[in-house]
């Protein structure tokens, strides 16, 4: 079950890794994401399908590697099995003919845009792509967003690759430039507040996908409460994407907060992660003999 | 703490065996409650076991977390020391459970397919009804480990996780097919478990917790009962002590609400070495939990504070939790008789650095979203038909207590016992 067939190092920190998984490939729509746990010993993890194959039965997911939940899984090779993943989870995004739509995404959000920038230019918008990074050694996903957008905007926070500055600016002169139908943003909370204030002067509509705290997944804990228009709305049932007019993003702030004084994230667990060069040698050997 | 043989002797004992028995009407199970003292008053407890199980399916659970409103019925009540029908049935359940003399099933003798949507006390019920009828049962759950409610919002203290797991076992025993991780409405629509079925039963339960709207419930620091409970039972056994801690921060944590899951996690928190205050807007009889379970709260070191009515929680420069603004509320008499008042001057901030609500739960209505052919009440749970338990779509049913609301453990199995008779009759027309 849940078996890994690749894995890829995007950059530092940041795995790519297919799994094995029929039920929910076949079922997956852009913008829903999965909970994957990797053994028994840790909690499990939301994560964004950025890629199905129904044909193979396959999902790809992006790890990025923050706390010891997260290490275990990027420390799985190929062949390596997932204990569980559960999904698809989460409401679809909003998918539409607009006509001008950019799509915003700082950091890991790349990963998430992805999905939706492909099924935006399969409805038939022109999709103009803006990706932000802090340097060009984490910058990923450039190559598949080059093929999906018809046009790409970089910038990187010290300089080191294409426009020195936030993607925020980026977006700021796209706007005043040329006249935008539509806005997706992904990625950090103050990234997303600029963007859905820059639209909501314009009267763009704007969707952002939000990634609060996550238990289960399933609607059950309220973890993943998030203001919404006034109400409190659940991301992993009523979400991963709202509305970005309506969101309270300085409530979000807090939420993202909820955890990171405790060091609940950051604490190394019992069952420590074993260093297997060799195998992993090995078994990457193996399934490249099996392609 | 459980009975051993002497007390639980001398408590049957002291049973009057009354000609007209209180206790019963007080049990949704209908248990035989004066049978089966009896039976241990004469030192048989397989039997004692085995009449429990005529109508209770779980004693080991029920005997445990049971709230048992037997003994409120109990004709010592008023005198103060009804006999302890809960501890009896957990004695029972302990003690009678021979597994060599494990009653043989015949596995699905009339051919006919049942679904069960969840695995909580009311899934655990009706299958275990539908499996002693000769159904083949199917239970999806959507979590990783079954048990609904009884798994993931119960304290380890109160009922250790390996009962679940032997009641599940016993179930799987008689024939049960459990499909965990599948998220009905997601993974698979209610219209494909219709087609595969001959019959579906919405067992979802009512355990999503009821969103307050107190200001500043979004703070960082501030976490629902449903959700600590469940990240610390989500844990394994090895990373407890490691990462429990670090689910509170400071020292002082402030417990709002009442009933069992504000007391489950106000005694967990105290396990986990934090002072806890328990804030309640109203008198402490009706705090929700048994007489017993607050005792053993209190000498645990709970500092209950009621009545007292929680008006804000303060957020320090941060964003982090400060304390919870409260006043004092006292009896006054109004127009319309005495009723509790807030007392004039007397808002204070009680210090916190963690705030746990604990607001009550509501019926499940996140497959009733999912799934626009069904019919819902206006308050978004599934609608059923009151005489047939069957919603808007045919052969589709639902228990009591995903349309209800929230109930105690006992009325739970209830609802799922009676929904399984139910689909019994319907699917033997």
């Amino acid at each position: 079950m849940y078996k890994i067939l690749h894995k890829q190092i995007l950059t530092q920190d940041i795995k790519r890794i297919d799994i094995h998984a029929p039920a929910i490939a076949s079922r997956v729509a852009p913008g829903q994401f999965v909970m994957a746990t990797s053994d028994l010993y840790t909690h499990p993890i939301p994560m964004s399908v950025i890629d199905s194959d129904e044909k193979r039965g396959m999902i790809s997911l992006i790890v990025h590697e923050i706390g010891p939940a997260t290490r275990t899984l990027g420390a799985l090779s190929i062949g390596d099995a997932l204990l569980k993943v559960v999904g698809p989870l989460g409401q679809p995004a909003l998918i539409d003919k607009f006509g001008l739509v950019v799509c915003v995404a700082t950091g890991i959000g790349a990963a998430q845009i992805l999905p939706l920038c492909r099924a935006l230019k399969k409805k038939g918008n022109k999709v103009i792509g803006i990706m932000g990074a802090k340097s060009k050694k984490v910058l990923m996903l450039e190559a598949q967003m080059r093929v999906v957008c018809d046009e790409i905007f970089i910038t990187t926070n010290d300089g080191s690759y294409e426009r020195k500055g936030l993607a925020t600016e980026a977006l700021k002169d796209f706007l005043n430039k040329y006249k935008v139908d539509c806005v997706y943003a992904i990625g950090s909370v103050d990234m997303m507040e600029a963007a859905s204030a820059m639209t909501r002067s314009k009267g763009i509509p704007i969707y952002v996908t939000l990634n609060p705290y996550m238990a289960n997944g399933l609607g059950l804990c309220g973890s993943c409460r998030v203001k919404v228009g006034g109400h409190l709305q659940l991301a992993c049932l009523h979400g991963p994407q709202f509305n970005g007019h309506e969101v309270d993003f300085g409530d979000l702030n807090h939420r993202m907060n909820a955890l990171k004084e405790t060091g609940w994230n950051n604490q190394n667990l019992l069952v420590k992660t074993r260093s297997r060069g060799l195998v992993t040698l090995v078994k990457s050997l193996w399934g490249l003999t099996k392609r | 703490m459980g009975f051993n043989k002497k007390i639980s002797a001398n408590e049957a004992h002291r049973c009057p065996q009354c000609a007209e028995p209180t206790c019963l009407a007080g049990c949704p199970l209908g248990i035989d409650i004066p049978g089966f003292i009896r039976l241990l008053r004469d030192g048989d407890v397989v039997s004692a076991l085995e009449r429990i199980k005529q109508d209770n399916p779980f004693p080991a659970i029920c005997g445990r977390i049971c709230p048992a409103p037997c003994e409120n019925a109990c004709i010592f009540h008023e005198e103060g020391s009804p006999i302890a029908i809960r501890a009896l049935e957990r004695y029972a359940a302990d003690f009678g459970y021979k597994p060599h003399l494990k009653t043989k099933t015949t596995l699905n003798t009339n051919g006919k397919k049942v679904a069960v949507v969840g695995s909580g006390p009311s899934a655990m019920a009706a299958a275990s009804v539908l499996l002693k009828e000769g159904f083949a049962v199917v239970m999806f759950e959507a979590a990783n480990e079954p048990g609904g409610l009884l798994r993931y919002g119960v304290a380890e203290f109160r009922l250790p996780q390996k009962i679940v797991e032997a009641q599940f076992e016993e179930l799987k025993s008689q024939g049960l097919e459990l499909h965990t991780n599948m998220f009905i409405g997601r993974m698979k629509s209610l219209e494909e478990l219709r087609g595969a079925f001959d019959a579906v039963l919405l067992a979802i339960g009512a355990a999503v917790p009821d969103f307050s709207l107190i200001e500043g419930e979004n703070l960082s620091g501030v976490c629902y009962a449903e959700e600590f409970l469940m990240r610390l039972q989500m844990l394994s056994k090895e990373n407890v002590s490691l990462m429990a801690g670090s689910l509170l921060r400071g020292a002082t944590t402030v417990v709002v609400g009442r009933g069992y899951a504000a007391f489950d996690a106000a005694r967990m928190a105290i396990r986990l070495g934090q002072q806890v205050h328990l804030v309640f807007a109203g008198l402490e009889e009706e705090i929700g939990v048994s007489s017993d379970d607050l005792k053993e709260a209190l000498e645990e070191g709970l500092n209950i504070q009621a009545p007292v009515e929680s008006l804000k929680i303060v957020a320090d420069t941060q964003g982090f939790v400060a304390g919870l603004q409260c006043r004092r509320m006292d009896i006054m008499e109004t127009q319309d008789g005495l009723r509790l008042e807030p007392l004039k001057d007397s808002q204070t901030v009680l210090e916190a650095q963690t705030i746990i609500l604990a607001n009550g739960q509501k019926a499940n209505h996140f497959l009733a979203q999912m799934t626009p052919s069904l019919k819902t009440n206006p308050n978004g749970t599934v609608w059923i038909n009151d005489k047939t338990a069957m919603t808007c779509l045919e052969k589709v049913f639902a228990t009591a207590s995903a349309v209800a609301g929230p109930m105690t453990v006992v009325e739970a199995l209830a609802s799922g016992k009676g929904a399984a008779k139910q689909i019994i009759g319907y699917l033997q027309q």
